[in-house]
């Protein structure tokens, strides 16, 4: 069943909670904001005793990433490839360029994709998400590929963003 | 002085317990609260319990650390250098030595205590300045400003020096079914 992905609601949406990023035996958890707006997304990155790790922000040409920026508190970098920005930058592997619709458990409207029952496919990652608690967004989802896992936490959803 | 004031209260202090209040305010002027306890003996060892929303329990019995994640049932084992730069647990239970890590300046009171920044050394640690308030001379509240402009503040209430602390509260044993990794 192809639904058309739902696009970020016109008053956006914001997110907070925790992330877990495992390879292998190396293990990454940090709380995390995602505040979505039209053509913006801002994802901040911290550790429990509150200190701010990064600050990625995400600018959208329709449903694409056309610029990331990442701020490291002195440091701003920029580049094309948010994912590879995060990676180079700080060690953490995330698909952030999806991320705006697999964090509500849709598919992005960029890539082909795949369902099998609750299981989203696509660009290589598994999508699982759950814990719904009878409300239309997700407070648990997983995302899968090699041997990477991300478990991401949803504390508070917040619609009316920004 | 208050750097003197804070360097006898660690000197004189072996073990420490107390239950804590977080704020950490974001340049936003948003606020995300938090609560817990700790427990340490100086130099070295320590529990911090995190409630929510972090839920976290990080020990450390000098050597290593386990960071255990209740929301994610999973621990962490880390050696301890790599883990904790200028975390308000390294500062309490780290070398008396804080001159070596910091600049220490004595600054004004205010809001009844007498405050002591503490200005790291190394710039790559996730901290640019840390001020301790003590109220009659013990520590008494922390402030963290990241490099991002954000404030954490903790403060300490329930404070018990140098009481008895069993050593076994600073080695961790993982409950059943938690997922272990070992860094």
């Amino acid at each position: 069943c192809a639904q058309t992905p739902l696009a970020v609601p016109p008053a956006g949406f914001a997110a907070t909670g925790k992330i877990n990023i495992r390879q292998a035996n190396q293990s990454d958890t940090a709380q995390f904001s995602w505040v979505a707006a039209k053509q913006q997304d801002q994802l901040i990155l911290s550790s429990p005793f509150g200190t701010t790790l990064a600050e990625l922000v995400l600018q959208y040409q329709g449903d694409r990433v056309s610029s990331a920026v990442l701020n490291r508190g002195e440091q701003l970098d920029q580049a094309d490839d948010p994912e590879q920005l995060l990676q180079q930058l700080t060690g953490l592997t995330l698909p952030v360029s999806g991320m705006r619709w697999w964090l509500r458990g849709l598919p992005s409207p960029n890539e082909p994709f795949a369902r099998e029952g609750e299981v989203l496919l696509q660009n290589g990652w598994r999508i699982t998400p759950s814990d719904y608690r009878n409300t239309p967004l997700p407070y648990r989802i997983e995302l899968l590929r090699d041997d990477l896992k991300v478990r991401i936490l949803i504390n508070e959803w917040n619609s009316a963003a920004p | 002085d208050s750097v003197n004031d804070l360097q006898k209260y660690l000197n004189e202090t072996k073990s420490l317990s107390a239950n804590f209040n977080q704020t950490v305010r974001s340049k936003s002027g948003k606020t995300e609260n938090s609560s817990g306890q700790f427990y340490l003996i100086r130099p070295g060892k320590f529990k911090w319990i995190y409630k929510q929303p972090y839920n976290q329990e990080i020990t450390s019995n000098g050597q290593q650390l386990w960071l255990y994640d209740i929301d994610l049932a999973q621990v962490t084992i880390k050696p301890i250098n790599k883990a904790l730069d200028a975390s308000p647990a390294a500062i309490l239970t780290g070398n008396n030595n804080l001159a070596q890590n910091f600049n220490l300046q004595s600054l004004p009171t205010k809001d009844g205590a007498n405050w002591v920044a503490l200005t790291p050394k190394s710039k790559d640690g996730s901290f640019a300045q840390i001020r301790i308030g003590l109220v009659n001379g013990a520590i008494d509240r922390m402030e963290l400003d990241d490099h991002f402009n954000q404030t954490t503040m903790i403060s300490f209430n329930k404070v018990q020096k140098n009481a008895p602390i069993s050593a076994q509260m600073f080695t961790f044993t993982p409950p059943a079914g938690v997922d272990v990794i070992r860094e």
